[in-house]
């Protein structure tokens, strides 16, 4: 059986989140998504990583080891062309995400409502169509 | 049911705690810093005990006694200073500089009138009005320095009306007692300048304390927060993917519900202290 590729990819070092929303991306959207827990799981799937449409990444993925802002600059660095949103605990006290978010970088903080988490997902892939 | 903001409540307790000072006049130094006025006050009356001793023994007529007799107090009180610098009390080094001032003033009355007689250009009471102002500098709290201050003016003052007889008070101190008051008025004003100035230092400090506790808290909530936010996350989208599935039971999913909206709203309390934080980039 051939897998599709997802059109979404969901960066976070939370287990249980990385269960939860693709089954509500897909649920909702119909959409693939793929979940990574960290920057190196991204780094072993770049191909699939960069033909995304949408990248979810979380900030905070832990001790000793790269955030979400390193794994943004990673995407940056390798051409990503779809739309990034950061979805984290406390985002805009960071000073590096609040200057992507000046740079057009959406920003959802945690906890969000389902639904505005889908919204923004699907905002996202029309604009990165 | 309101959501109350620990942060907020905490500020105002504490403001209402501490408050700001209630007046210049009531600012104690620190110990130490108690401690080093003193001594140099004393150290100042011995060394002008000194100089006193050199002058008398210039002017025929004029008793080295008292000065002596002071140096030595002075001397003793040092050994006290010196002795007891580890442990430095703001108590005792008042009664010190109460008992240097006593002993300098003593000096002065009883040798004033002799200079006043036999020597020829005798300043009025030199010695007086720069003990006003050494008073204003060094002494180690705001009533134990304007004390020290009416001390040296006042006796002063009734020595000259009172003992001064009218030919001395003519031939040397015509002017007085004016220049007098106006040193004594000087180390007033020095002296309020003074211990102004520490409130201020005072004041600057404990806000600053203050602002390093509340950050202290602030990071505790925000990190509270971080640890709280992704099992949030995670009961909001089970709710959301229950709530949408073949056999959800309402009531139980509304509670959940309620209680979410309850953990949101103290979220975004949190949140709204966080955002006053001074983030460092390597965090």
């Amino acid at each position: 059986m051939t897998k599709a590729a997802a059109r979404i990819v969901f960066l976070d070092d939370s287990e249980d989140l990385r269960e939860l929303v693709p089954i509500l991306i897909e649920s909702l959207l119909g959409e693939k998504c793929r979940s990574f827990c960290n920057l190196m799981e991204f780094e072993d799937h770049t191909e699939e990583v960069l033909h995304a449409r949408v990248a979810i990444l979380d900030i905070n993925l832990g001790p000793n080891v790269p955030d979400g802002v390193e794994a943004f600059r990673w995407l940056m660095k390798h051409g990503f062309q779809g739309k990034v949103l950061f979805f984290t605990g406390h985002a805009r006290t960071n000073p590096q995400v609040a200057l992507a978010e000046k740079n057009g970088v959406a920003i959802l903080e945690k906890p969000v409502h389902p639904d505005i988490l889908i919204s923004f997902v699907k905002r996202a892939l029309n604009e990165a169509a | 049911m309101t959501t109350h903001d620990p942060l907020a409540t905490w500020d105002s307790a504490r403001r209402g705690r501490s408050g700001p000072a209630t007046g210049f006049h009531n600012v104690h130094l620190s110990e130490r810093d108690a401690w080093l006025a003193t001594t140099i006050a004393v150290a100042f009356h011995a060394l002008g005990m000194v100089i006193e001793i050199a002058l008398a023994r210039t002017i025929p007529g004029v008793s080295t006694k008292s000065a002596g007799i002071s140096a030595m107090v002075a001397l003793l009180l040092l050994v006290v200073l010196l002795i007891r610098r580890k442990t430095p009390s703001v108590r005792l080094a008042s009664v010190i500089y109460l008992v240097t001032t006593v002993s300098v003033v003593t000096v002065l009355l009883l040798t004033n009138l002799q200079f006043a007689v036999l020597e020829r250009n005798w300043q009025p009471f030199q010695a007086a009005k720069l003990g006003c102002l050494i008073a204003a500098m060094v002494a180690p709290g705001f009533w134990i320095g304007l004390l020290s201050i009416l001390a040296y003016f006042f006796s002063a003052l009734l020595q000259f009306e009172l003992f001064f007889p009218p030919e001395i008070k003519a031939q040397v101190a015509a002017s007085e007692p004016w220049p007098m008051l106006a040193f004594a008025l000087a180390g007033v004003l020095a002296l309020v300048y003074r211990f102004r100035r520490v409130q201020l230092e005072q004041e600057v400090a404990r806000i600053q304390a203050d602002n390093f506790a509340i950050r202290q808290l602030a990071y505790a909530f925000l990190n509270i927060r971080d640890l709280m936010n992704t099992p949030l996350q995670v009961i909001d989208l089970s709710v959301g993917l229950l709530r949408r599935s073949n056999d959800p039971n309402k009531l139980i999913i509304d509670c959940i519900d309620h209680s979410m909206h309850r953990l949101r709203e103290i979220n975004a309390v949190l949140v709204q202290h966080e955002r006053e934080i001074d983030w460092q980039a390597e965090r």
